[in-house]
């Protein structure tokens, strides 16, 4: 049994032909186990060769298997952190597509109740002579509020507008503003023939049109924000998907090391059996002719 | 979707099984002498060492296969999904485009003034009211396009759902093919070893009996 350490190293054979007296004294034909196929192996005792070599198979395989491993876990560690991006990611989009959903909607209504106030002026109004005072300074109040607004939300940074190109037209609307209103007030101190359900028709279409192209906006924005928020949802399946396929791998992994592990256990200890009952019988061998 | 995958797995298996042909038969030169409890039951033996190894090998091929369709589907499926971000986008930017051109009109129409009664002349205010709101039912047809083209793809990103979940199963069902396999391998050998254990004890009781 001492012929074969836990640790794979070889002891020198109990029998063999560095020992020509008990070589003499058993002939291998009389011995009970099989011969060996010598031609096999280049020298040495078979068994202990086989157990040597089992254990750095055995060695190399959950060296092999640890290596690979680890080198999946850490696939797995990227992939988690990929999955937490697109989650994080998915919750911006969301929110973002609220806010410019819920804007959107305001703003339907606003062209909505202004779409209607002008369809009821344009009734009430027969004659569509009148000068667009009103509507001059409607669109001037609306000019100067998109200009606060955008200064306060960045909404046109959000739609893509460089920052420089958005500060420009901030300050463009804001200036056509105070010139509407003013040409506004300057109109209605002139005296001008004003019909005043045709410039509140006017002016509420001005405000219906304005209110329906930031709408636009909003619904392109939505959009977006919910094209974001499914590619999101596809980085979040995608990264979920490669890391269950990374756990299968593990596991196959880990089964096939197990297994392995396990068969050479298994052959190891065959093997010492076997060297055992070899001395065991040698031993015994040695006795009976010693009489 | 990632380099590693089941079917890249090389069997870790041992010196002795690695020189298995891949048929599943037993080495013709083994460097082990041939089992001395030889009979029917090593014969026996044998022959269910070498059905579970068959066992086993189906089984681990139908997993590589199974894992190989799942990593196919879900990759589908996030194909499914991008296209309908895509959908999403269209649908979004068609509808808006509309909207702003309704609303552009709109503005137009205010500014426009309108023929007197006697004029022949093209209202223009009022083709421009009616185009501001025709403009956005346009854009909500177009963008319905998009809309079931989203939807579509939705129903195909859920339909290689479980197509894929369902390549998980038959992968998990094979897996434990595998695990019965082993564990009935390791019984096979199990219950050799003992018996040749078994053997050889009385031999060698008999051999110190003859002594």
């Amino acid at each position: 049994m001492s012929a074969v350490t836990a640790t794979g190293c070889v002891s020198p054979p109990v029998t063999g032909p560095d020992n020509p007296a008990q070589s003499a004294a058993i002939a291998p034909s009389e011995s009970l186990m099989p011969n060996p196929d010598m031609t096999a192996l280049p020298s040495g005792d078979p068994l202990s060769l086989i157990y040597f070599f089992e254990s750095k198979d055995q060695s190399q395989c959950v060296d092999e298997g640890t290596k690979r491993l680890q080198g999946l876990q850490t696939e797995r560690n990227r992939d988690l952190v990929q999955e937490r991006q697109a989650i994080a990611k998915e919750d911006d989009a969301v929110k973002s597509r609220g806010f410019w959903g819920d804007l959107g909607n305001i703003l339907g209504d606003v062209a909505k109740v202004a779409g209607i106030v002008a369809a009821v002026a344009v009734t009430v109004c027969t004659a569509g002579s009148a000068a667009p005072v009103a509507a001059l300074a409607i669109a001037g109040i609306i000019l100067s509020s998109a200009s606060f607004v955008d200064g306060e939300f960045h909404i046109l940074q959000k739609l893509g507008v460089d920052p420089k190109g958005a500060t420009w037209v901030d300050t463009g609307m804001a200036v056509v503003g105070a010139v509407c209103s003013f040409g506004a007030g300057a109109a209605s101190a002139g005296g001008a023939a004003v019909d005043t359900a045709s410039a509140i028709g006017r002016a509420a279409s001005v405000a219906s049109g304005v209110a329906s192209m930031a709408q636009g906006a909003t619904t392109i924005e939505a959009g977006k924000a919910q094209s974001e928020c499914d590619d999101a949802s596809a980085d979040e399946v995608q990264a979920v998907a490669q890391s269950a396929s990374s756990m299968r791998f593990m596991q196959v992994v880990i089964s096939e090391t197990e297994s392995s592990d396990d068969s050479s256990k298994q052959i190891m200890a065959t093997v010492t059996t076997t060297k055992g009952i070899q001395n065991s019988t040698n031993e015994a061998a040695a006795a009976a002719v010693g009489g | 979707m990632q380099s590693s995958s089941v079917s890249s797995v090389n069997p870790v298996s041992s010196a002795l099984a690695a020189s298995d042909p891949p048929d599943g038969t037993m080495p013709s030169a083994s460097l082990l002498p041939e089992p001395a409890c030889s009979g029917s039951v090593a014969a026996l033996a044998m022959l269910l060492t070498e059905l579970d190894e068959q066992d086993r090998a189906g089984a681990r091929a139908i997993q590589q296969t199974t894992d190989q369709a799942a990593t196919r589907e879900e990759d589908e499926r996030v194909q499914a999904m991008r296209q309908k971000a895509e959908d999403d986008e269209s649908q979004g930017l068609a509808s808006g485009l509309a909207g702003i051109a309704g609303g552009a009109l709109t503005v137009g129409s205010a500014f426009t003034s309108a023929p007197s009664q006697a004029s022949s002349g093209i209202n223009w205010g009022g083709v421009l009211q009616s185009a501001g709101k025709v403009a956005p039912d346009i854009g909500t047809l177009v963008g319905a396009g998009y809309k079931a083209a989203a939807d579509r793809d939705d129903a195909d990103a859920t339909h290689f759902e479980g197509e894929a979940d369902a390549d998980l199963r038959r992968y998990s069902e094979a897996g434990d093919d595998v695990q019965s396999a082993n564990d009935s391998l390791q019984k096979v050998r199990a219950f050799l070893d003992q018996l040749q254990q078994t053997e050889n004890a009385t031999r060698l009781a008999a051999a110190g009996y003859r002594a």
